[in-house]
C-alpha cells in the first residue's frame, strides 16, 4: 500500500511523466519490451498539450487510454450502486456489485501496471445521467461497454509490447461479457449485435475513441501522441 | 471490402525480406517483420503465390489452434440445432447467430491458410458426449448449455494464445482480438440462458475454476482460471479495495495454453 501511495505522489498533476524518468523506469521494472516500445517513436520535440492531461505516448500512452477507460467505467457503476435507479431489483443490485468490483479490478490492475507513468484519478462528469431513471441508466451501461470494447480492442492492434497485449486480452474479454449481458438486458438477443459481417468486433482507434470518452470527464485530456491506425 | 487492409499488409511484405528469408522462415512469418527497408510492393497475389506451406510457423500455428476450437464450437451448435426438441424455439435464433458468427471466423481463417499455401486443418469427427460421460448432451438443454458454455469459454481462452502468439503481425492480432471478444458475449449470452433456464446461479463471467458440473470433461475447460495474479500485482483486495477472490477471478480471462487446451477438446475428439 505505502509503494502505491507513493507512486500516486509522484504522478505529476497533468499526468505527463517525463520521457527520461519514464525511460529510467522503463528500464529498471518493465523489461525490454516497454522499452522498446518507448523507444520506437520518439515524439520529438514535444509541444506542450497545454492545461489538458497528456495520456502520453506509444505503449505508455494507450496503456493511460485503457486505465481511463476503467476509471470511467468504475465510477459510473459506484455512482449507480450509490445512487439505485428507481426499482433497481436485488438481482440487479448483485449485478451491477459484481460488474462494478471487476472494473475496480481493471482500474487497479492497470494502474500498478503503469507504475510512476499512470495518469491520476480523473472527476468524472455524469451530468448526462439521470441516476435516478432505469432507461437512463441501462443505456449509459451500455454505451460505456460497448465503447470499453471497442476502444480496448483498438488498443490491442496497437500496443507493442506482448506482455501489455496479454493484459488487455484478458480485460476486454471480460468487458466484453459486460456488454453481452447489459445488450440482453435492454433487448434480449442483442448481446452481439456490434459485430461485423465477418463475425468481429468493430474496433476503435485510440483518437476517434476518445472523443467521446473525454465528453464524461471534467478536465481536458489530450490523446496527441497516441499512436494511430 | 474487409479483406482489404489485410491484403495492403501482405502486398507491403518486403521482396528482399522475403527472398532472404524464404526456405528458413516461412512467408507468414516474413509479413510480421515489416522491415522497415526501401520497398517495392509485391502485389498480393504474386506474394501468395510463392508463399511456401509452413505449418511449424508461428502465425500459421497460433491461426490453426484458433481454428481448432472454433470448428467445434460450430460443429456443436449445429449439432444441437438439428436435434429434435433440444433448443427451445425461442433460444434458436440466438444460436443460430452465433453459428452464423463462428463459420464466418472459421471462413475468415482458412481464407488466410489457404492464400498463404498453408495446410487448413480438416473437421475432426467429433463426441460431444464424450464417451458417455455426457450421455443426455443433445436430449438435456440444461446439459447442452452446460457443454456450450465450457466450449464458448474455452473459445475465449484459446484465442487468447492465439492473440499472443500472433503478436508480430498486426491485422491478424486484431481480427484474432475481435473475434475473441465476440466468442466472450456468446459465453456471456450462453450462461444467461443457462441462469434464465432455472436451478443455477451462473453468471456470465467465469469465477474461479467453476464449470458448474461435476463431469471431469467440461472441469477441463477451467483449468488456470482461479489465477488472480495479475501483471505485478495479486487482484484480490488489489489496493486496499475489497475485490473478493471471485472478483478477482471474473475480472479477467485467462489465456489457455496448448496442454490444457489438448487435454479438454481430446476428450470430445473420435480418435
Amino acid at each position: 500500500m505505502k509503494d502505491i501511495m507513493k507512486q500516486g505522489a509522484e504522478t505529476t498533476e497533468n499526468g505527463g511523466v517525463s520521457r527520461r524518468k519514464f525511460l529510467n523506469y522503463a528500464g529498471a521494472l518493465a523489461g525490454a519490451g516497454l522499452l522498446i516500445a518507448s523507444c520506437s517513436k520518439d515524439p520529438d520535440p514535444v509541444p506542450s498539450t497545454g492545461d489538458a492531461l497528456n495520456l502520453g505516448s506509444n505503449d505508455e500512452g494507450l496503456l493511460n487510454y485503457a486505465y481511463l477507460l476503467q476509471q470511467l467505467e468504475a465510477a459510473f457503476y459506484t455512482e449507480a450502486l450509490k445512487r439505485k435507479f428507481v426499482g433497481m431489483t436485488h438481482t440487479e443490485i448483485g449485478i451491477f456489485t459484481a460488474i462494478r468490483d471487476q472494473e475496480l479490478a481493471h482500474r487497479e490492475i492497470l494502474k500498478n501496471h503503469l507504475g510512476t507513468a499512470a495518469i491520476p484519478t480523473l472527476e468524472t462528469d455524469f451530468s448526462s445521467i439521470d441516476f435516478n431513471e432505469k432507461n437512463s441508466v441501462y443505456a449509459k451501461a451500455k454505451q460505456f461497454e460497448e465503447m470499453a470494447v471497442a476502444g480496448l480492442n483498438g488498443i490491442c492492434k496497437l500496443l507493442i509490447a506482448v506482455e501489455h497485449l496479454v493484459l488487455l486480452s484478458k480485460i476486454t474479454a471480460v468487458d466484453a461479457r459486460h456488454s453481452s449481458l447489459i445488450n440482453d438486458f435492454v433487448y434480449f438477443g442483442s448481446f452481439s449485435e456490434k459485430a461485423d459481417t465477418n463475425g468481429m468486433e468493430v474496433p476503435q482507434d485510440p483518437q476517434s475513441s476518445l472523443d467521446v470518452t473525454r465528453k464524461f470527464f471534467k478536465r481536458e485530456i489530450s490523446g496527441i501522441y497516441l499512436p494511430k491506425y | 471490402m474487409k479483406f482489404a487492409h489485410i491484403l495492403n499488409e501482405l502486398g507491403n511484405t518486403n521482396p528482399e525480406t522475403f527472398e532472404k528469408t524464404e526456405g528458413r522462415r516461412s512467408i507468414l512469418k516474413s509479413f510480421g517483420s515489416k522491415l522497415a527497408l526501401a520497398v517495392v510492393p509485391l502485389a498480393a497475389s504474386s506474394v501468395f503465390n510463392k508463399a511456401q506451406a509452413k505449418t511449424t510457423d508461428i502465425l500459421a500455428e497460433a491461426i490453426v489452434f484458433a481454428l481448432g476450437i472454433s470448428y467445434m464450437q460450430a460443429a456443436y451448435i449445429r449439432e444441437g440445432l438439428a436435434a429434435t426438441g433440444l433448443i427451445p424455439a425461442d433460444a434458436k435464433g440466438d444460436f443460430q447467430k452465433m453459428l452464423d458468427q463462428k463459420d464466418k471466423h472459421i471462413a475468415y481463417w482458412i481464407y488466410y491458410l489457404t492464400k498463404t499455401n498453408n495446410t487448413v486443418p480438416t473437421v475432426p469427427t467429433y463426441d460431444f458426449k464424450a464417451k458417455n460421460a455426457l450421455p443426455d448432451v443433445f436430449t438435456n438443454y440444461a446439459t447442452y448449455l452446460t457443454l456450450a458454455h465450457a466450449l464458448e469459454d474455452v473459445g475465449v481462452r484459446m484465442y487468447q494464445t492465439s492473440i499472443k502468439n500472433l503478436l508480430t503481425n498486426k491485422a491478424f492480432r486484431s481480427d484474432a482480438v475481435n473475434m475473441m471478444t465476440t466468442i466472450a458475449r456468446h459465453a456471456a449470452h450462453v450462461r444467461l440462458l443457462r441462469r434464465n433456464l432455472g436451478g443455477s446461479d451462473i453468471m456470465p463471467w467465469i469465477t474461479g475454476t467453476n464449470a458448474y458440473s461435476i463431469v471431469g470433461e467440461i472441469q477441463k475447460a477451467y483449468q488456470g482460471e482461479d489465477n488472480t495474479m495479475q501483471s505485478k500485482s495479486n487482484a484480490e483486495g488489489v489496493n486496499g479495495f475489497a475485490i473478493s477472490f471471485d472478483a478477482a477471478t471474473a475480472a479477467f480471462d485467462e489465456p489457455m495454453g496448448v496442454a490444457d487446451a489438448n487435454a479438454f477438446m481430446s476428450k470430445f475428439i473420435k480418435p
